[in-house]
Order: structure tokens, then sequence, then C-alpha cells
């Protein structure tokens, strides 16, 4: 029996984004459904997720206007189909701060948020550099540093170094550095507790896009392909992608992909009235189903 | 003693003085003025050329927001190098450049609304400045307050202006992991 129930929630989607952004090469190959998703984990007393997704109150009619996202739903709405609330929400875990990833920290006014130390200081860093550089923190969002700076105030940032066993019990945080983005991190969760074990749920935030960055296409044959963009290296992101499936004891489909629309055909989900997806990979003791 | 920062908010009212029309908004005052969807507004030639003058000067104060954004976390996490901190220099000069370049840009009517905005941030911005070089100091809340305040407003000033004509953002949604870089390909182009 599960020690916590996991879902993955979608929020808003891009219906048509290209696929080269999913899997680096594939261009000029069509687009897929990219839906924006973040993952709520219930059980021992917490109700903690991966990231938060993006501020639509600062940039949510920019971006459906002109990206293309679509149908985005406040957290009290994408929650309620799994029966809970924003306020309800005890730990946040940031796989990295762009702002589509950290960026509605104010809708979760109990939570208190985990991130990598290296992310803030080196996002900060990078601040200083040439303006040249300014490629490396233009998706950033100057008012997410802001709010950053009143969750330290509050008491409500832990600036986690590194590797860091049983945040919550049986959830393990994982640097992934210098991939993705400088500070980037995976989340492990153990869902009977037991070191090593294998059945766990990986969450890697964007190391990966869809389970071809974890497989290739050729099944025969498979092979890591990376996702485009990378603030650090691609040779880290394919170490990092080695090292979650190793924890996943090779089972990659435990290694989720949020922004995957084929999730819906691996795990039990449903299209909530909203239109939007909610994909259930497990259900603690007393847990109703929130698909069925 | 008197800063750059200082001067350059001076010289930045002297401006805003001359401004037709719009009341003004102080740094304190967030509340804003309504915004025309962006769709209805139309490009006339002058107004693409103010586009294309006030892109860098915006680009300039949302780095220096940026970078003393950064300057508040290293000071709420106890940093004690503030004082001097090379990114105080480069958000400081980051505003002069703008300061310069928006000085030399008239706005046409389609503009005012933005140019408004951008006033407003720069002023914010500025104090935000001054406020660092006098006071800012490792988790004294007073004193991250005296920059936060300003900031706050300047950010929410660079937001506004955003919506009142195209071209500017705060946050390069194009270079966002997920960004649907399709559309992003038609924006950009001419």
């Amino acid at each position: 029996m599960s020690d916590y129930s996991i879902w993955v929630l979608e929020y808003g989607a891009v219906p048509n984004a290209p696929k080269g952004i999913t899997v680096h090469g594939t261009f000029n190959q069509g687009t897929v459904k990219l839906p924006y998703c973040y993952v709520v984990i219930k059980g021992k007393g917490h109700l903690a997720m991966v990231d938060v997704g993006y501020n639509d109150k600062d940039y949510g009619k920019v971006i459906a206007d002109s990206y293309g996202v679509q149908n985005w739903q406040a957290p009290a709405a994408v929650l309620a189909e799994i029966g809970a609330t924003p306020g309800q929400v005890t730990q946040a875990f940031i796989t990295h701060a762009h702002f589509d990833h950290m960026g509605n920290t104010d809708d979760f006014p109990n939570a208190t948020f985990y991130v990598q130390e290296r992310e803030i200081s080196k996002w900060v860093w990078s601040l200083s550099l040439n303006r040249k550089f300014r490629w490396l923190n233009a998706a950033t969002d100057p008012g997410d540093i802001m709010r950053i700076v009143d969750l330290a105030r509050q008491g409500r940032l832990v600036s986690v170094q590194g590797d860091r066993a049983d945040v919550i019990p049986g959830v393990d945080l994982h640097e992934a550095f210098d991939t993705h983005t400088w500070g980037s991190m995976f989340v492990n969760v153990r869902n009977d507790g037991k070191p090593g074990s294998a059945d766990c749920w990986i969450f890697a935030g964007d190391l990966i896009y869809s389970y071809a960055n974890l497989e290739g296409y050729d099944p025969a044959d498979p092979q890591y392909i990376p996702i485009g963009l990378a603030t650090g290296s691609q040779i880290n992101v394919l170490l990092k992608i080695e090292e979650m499936i190793k924890l996943a004891h090779g089972e990659t489909r435990r290694v989720i992909p949020i922004h995957d629309e084929g999730l819906k055909d691996i795990f039990p989900s449903r299209i909530s009235a909203k239109g939007l997806r909610v994909t259930e990979l497990a259900l603690a003791k007393g847990e109703a189903s929130r698909v069925k | 003693m008197i800063g750059l920062a200082d001067r350059a908010a001076r010289r930045l009212g002297d401006r805003l003085e001359s401004l037709p029309v719009l009341p003004r908004v102080g740094v304190d005052d967030i509340s804003g003025l309504p915004s025309e969807p962006l769709r209805q507004v139309k490009i006339d030639d002058a107004t693409a050329a103010y586009v294309a003058k006030m892109r860098d000067p915006f680009e300039l104060l949302r780095q220096a927001e940026a970078q003393l954004a950064g300057l508040l976390v290293l000071a709420t996490a106890g940093g004690h190098a503030i004082a001097g901190h090379p990114m105080l220099e480069l958000a400081a000069e980051a505003v002069k450049q703008a300061e310069d370049g928006i000085q030399t840009i008239k706005a046409p009517p389609p503009a005012l609304h933005h140019y408004h905005h951008v006033v407003q941030a720069l002023r914010a911005i500025a104090q935000a400045t001054a406020q660092a070089r006098r006071v800012l100091r490792p988790r004294d809340d007073a004193a991250i307050d005296a920059v936060l305040g300003p900031l706050r407003a300047a950010h929410q000033n660079l937001l506004w202006a955003t919506t009142a004509l195209p071209g500017f953002e705060v946050v390069a949604l194009s270079q966002a992991c997920c960004a649907n870089h399709t559309a992003t390909a038609k924006r950009s182009s001419p």
C-alpha cells in the first residue's frame, strides 16, 4: 500500500507546440500538445507539490494572447479536482527558478518552498554579468526574485544544499546541477518509504519533457535525447536521466515527464469539466480515486 | 552624499511636469491606470519608431530591477558584501543609461500611456537604487522595505507598460522552457 497519493494536474496547455522543443533534433516534425502541470503528493499529514506553475495575474493575458497557452486555471480550481485547496499545501519543491515553475508562490500562503541554494545564488550571479549574457536570465522574472525575498523574510524559504533525503518522509530531493539550469533538482517519492525502493515516482521538472527523452524512438535500441534548452550542460542532462532511471530500477514509466500528453495513455486519467487532465499515479490507503 | 540615482530621479521629476494629460502615479501608488487592450492600439510609423527607440531603455530598467532584487536576496540571506557590491553599481549604471535614452525619446500620442509608465518605473528604480546605496543592510527589515517598496512599484509600472504597447517584455517568454516558439517567431517577424 502506498504512503502517498500522487496526482499530476494540468493547469493549462499549449495545443500545438513545435515538437522540436520537447526532443532536441525533431525539427519540422509537426506539433504536439504541451500540457502545463504540477504534481501533488498527499499523505502522512502533508500536502506537497512539485512546482507551482506561473503567475497568471502578471502574465496570463500576455501568455494566452501571444504564446498560445490556453485554459489556464487557478490553483484553487485545479486542486479542487482532487478535493484539496491551495491553503492546505504544506510544502512546494521547486525544481528550478524559471517563471513557469515558481511564479505562482503567492497562491500558496501556508507552504514552505524548497529550492536549491545554488539555483538562487547563480541566478543572482548571472544578473551581474555583462549585458551580452542576458540570455541566461531572460526567462527569470524580477517579480519572482522579489517574491523569494518575501518568502525568506517569512521563514518560508528553505535553501537546499544538494541532495536531501526524507525532506518529508520517503521524499528525497536530488540535485541536478548545471543541467537545465544551474541549480535544478528532481524529486523522488519512495512510496513505501524504503531506502532504494522500486516503488518510487520521480518528478524531473524540465530535465525531460517526454518519455522520448528517456527512451528515444527505437525500442530495440533506446537512447537518451535531451530537450532543446539547457543553461548548463547537455552531458549533465543525459547523466541525470540515467541517474533517474537507475533510481527507478529501470522502469522508465516511473520517471514522470509532466509535459508529456501521453501520461493519459499510461496512467488512469480523466478530463475535468474545465477541460484539464487529472492523472492519478498512486493512492494511499483510504484515499478515493479522483479519476474513476 | 548625493548619489547618481538621486540626481537621476530629480532630472526626471522636472521632465514629468511637462507631460500632458496623464495623472501622476507616485511610487507608493500602484493602483495604476486602466490599460487599453493591447490589440486595439494602432501602431503608426511614429509609434513604431518610438517602440524601436524605447526597447533598450526598457530592457535596461528591467535589468536594473532584477539586479536590485538580487541584492535584496543577498540582504535577506544575510550577505555581508552589499555595500559597494558590484551589482549595485551595475544597476546604477543601467538606470543612468536608461534615463539618458528616455530623455531623447519623444512619445507620440498613441505611446503616451506607455511612456508614462516607463518614466514612473524609472523614477521608482532610481529611488530604489538610492535607498540601496544609503540604507541596505543584511537582514534589516526596514532597510529592505525601503528598497522593496519602490522596486515593487517599478515592477508594476513595467508590467503596465508591457500592456500599453507591443514589443516589451518583463520576462522573455520566448526563452521559457515551454514557450510556443512558433507563435514567438511569428510575433517577432517584421
